[in-house]
């Protein structure tokens, strides 16, 4: 179980993240979505305890099964019980080492033998699709889709008991996208890791997560099942977005657009971020933030 | 009848011993979109260089108004570049790093040493002039494809070839981009050859359909036909595949 609350990360003096808060149960994967830069990324590298140099976590707490992440003695804890899938496989992986030993090296380093890791990497090699044969390359003689799946097998080499996505298939060919979509349903199914699915495609997540997270500029701004954040959207921007999308059948056409951009955490104006864009805006929208409640934080909603 | 704005016959391509495009025949008019979907590697990016002969055609024929353009010699082909114009993809890896906006949108004018109104062309397509002293990396993905627009625009074409130009954008902004397509082609009578993966994405803007499977059409014909009652087995199979659809 993941309990994060009010989590605030705070990069040159400006909240990139703004008190954000959700949980994730045991076998749950929670999808979370928003345009670029709203801060999924950073939301998860700080629950993770990755954040880059300048960005620090300024408030709030993220626990793990009642155990806090957010203090950094917690080291070892996390690297064991928290995997992570970025979205370029590069980035995880060493060049000059043969994958098999990369993933038996997860597991030496926390305490299995070496003929024992060996046995449970090919183990994992196999439950991520990939032939025991292939556990002797290197990762430059994998196609992309094969590299992402070696992460997958590398971050649930521990059964950890919090799994992170973040765009896993961004990054690859369309046609590769549902097979890793596959592996890492599988992945999680059988670590029962509580999951986090961060991306921008609404279409991938609507078929692999139970419950969805929307972010906008830095805060949630919904949570819900897929079925009522994607079917039935309550907030103003969740619900922009969904009309936005293309769909098949809708035929030749403008589609409904959401006016100008979203605002970076430095300009994000004051009471809901939302407000210069939103078509119901009240007048203590531009004066208050909206909190998250019942699911969706809106001064609209809440009051109407 | 007359000509078409873009007519392509029995094209191939091959790289080594394989076909990338293999014997594709379709035409595009004025004002008219042409979308070519199909899965990764079926070929439609080579198809794209192709027409727009940033790749060498190995047979078949490209004709623009009626003028073969799939033998031309490069020099004999600069004077008629400004007719067909590419967009591509990914917006930051397409735009020069080291230029301004203004310098990106100005070079295709300048090399057929004409004037141009770059203010002008940057207002048409959304953008903020006071842009055009950023570079790329200071623009956000969706003011990096309207730039990538502009420069295409510049030049005043008849005919854009568009590969997956929204497909790295978030969704907003991939609305946006639909959008002024949408109004561009209407405004300018613009042909467009729009290749695509995705078949959402496509039914808002293409008049036809193409189906490209391992480097061949295995279906063509207006949209709500092929999107509502596919002929193809191939074609079902992708309509199918389409989430939440
Ligand atoms: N190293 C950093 N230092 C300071 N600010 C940063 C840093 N990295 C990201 N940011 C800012 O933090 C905000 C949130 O970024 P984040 O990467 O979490 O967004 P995201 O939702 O993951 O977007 P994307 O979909 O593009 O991955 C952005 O406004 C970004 O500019
Ligand atoms: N320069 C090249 N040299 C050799 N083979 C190539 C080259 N460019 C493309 N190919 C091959 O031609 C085939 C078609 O590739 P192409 O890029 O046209 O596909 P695509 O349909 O655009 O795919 P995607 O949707 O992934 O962009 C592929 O098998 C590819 O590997
Ligand atoms: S809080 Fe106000 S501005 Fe924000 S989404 Fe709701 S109605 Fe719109
Ligand atoms: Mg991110
Ligand atoms: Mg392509």
């Amino acid at each position: 179980m993941l309990e994060v609350k009010d989590l605030v990360v705070t990069a040159g003096g400006v909240r990139i993240v703004d008190g954000v808060s959700f949980e994730v149960r045991p076998g749950e994967v929670l999808g979370m979505v928003g345009e670029s830069g709203s801060g999924k990324t950073m939301t998860m590298l700080a629950v993770a305890g990755l954040l880059p140099g300048p960005a620090r976590i300024t408030g709030g707490t993220a626990a793990l099964y009642g155990t806090e992440l957010t203090e950094a003695r917690l080291e070892r804890i996390r690297g064991r019980r928290i995997g992570f899938v970025f979205q370029d496989p590069a980035t995880s992986l060493n060049p000059l080492m043969r994958v098999g030993a990369q993933i038996a090296e997860v597991l030496r380093i926390h305490g299995l033998g070496r003929t024992a890791a060996r046995r449970r990497a090919v183990e994992l090699l196999e439950q991520v699709g990939i032939g025991p044969e292939r556990a002797r390359v290197y990762p430059h003689e994998l196609s992309g889709g094969m590299r992402q799946r070696i992460v997958i097998a590398m971050a649930i080499a521990l059964r950890p008991a919090l799994l992170i996505a973040d765009e896993p298939t961004t990054a690859l060919d369309v046609t590769v996208q549902e097979q890793i979509m596959r592996v890492l349903r599988a992945a999680q199914r059988e670590t029962g890791a509580a999951t986090v699915l961060v991306s921008h495609d609404l279409g991938l997540v609507s078929e692999a997560a139970h419950r969805i997270a929307v972010m906008y500029s830095g805060r949630l701004v919904e949570t819900g099942t897929a079925d009522e954040v994607l079917g039935a959207p309550r907030h103003p921007y969740s619900a922009a977005l969904m009309r936005s999308r293309p769909r098949i059948g809708a035929g030749r056409g403008p589609l409904p657009v959401i006016p100008g951009h979203p605002p970076a955490p430095k300009s994000r104006p004051p009471g809901c971020a939302f407000h210069p864009r939103c078509p119901v805006a009240l007048a203590r929208c531009a004066q208050e933030v909206p909190p998250l409640a019942g699911g969706v934080a809106c001064w609209a909603v809440q009051d109407g | 009848m007359a000509e078409p704005l873009l007519r392509v016959t029995d094209l191939r391509k091959s790289y080594g011993e394989s076909w990338a495009v293999d014997g594709v025949t379709f035409a595009v008019d004025r004002g008219e979109t042409l979308a070519i979907v199909g899965e990764s590697g079926c070929g439609k990016s080579t198809l794209a260089r192709c027409v727009a002969r940033l790749a060498q055609p190995t047979s078949g024929s490209v004709r623009l108004d009626g003028l073969e353009l799939a033998t031309l010699s490069r020099r004999r082909l600069r004077p008629l570049r400004p007719r067909f114009q590419l967009v591509f993809q990914d917006p930051s890896t397409s735009l020069n790093p080291r230029w301004t906006v203004e310098e990106i949108v100005r070079e295709p004018l300048r090399l057929q040493g004409v004037r141009g109104d770059v203010p002008g062309l940057l207002s048409e397509v959304g953008l903020d002039p006071g842009l055009a002293g950023r570079h790329p990396h200071q623009l956000s993905g969706g003011q990096r494809q309207r730039v990538g627009i502009a420069r295409a625009l510049a030049l005043s074409p008849d005919l854009l070839v568009l590969d997956e130009p929204v497909t790295a954008l978030d969704v907003s902004v991939q609305a946006q981009i639909i959008n002024l397509l949408l109004r561009l082609q209407e405004e300018r009578g613009l042909g467009y050859l729009f290749i695509s993966h995705d078949l959402a994405v496509v039914s808002a803007v293409a008049h036809r359909i193409a189906v490209m499977h391992a480097g061949r059409l295995v279906e063509t014909g207006p949209a709500e036909q092929v999107l509502g009652r596919p002929s193809h087995d191939y074609t079902r199979a992708l309509v199918a595949a389409v989430p939440g659809a």
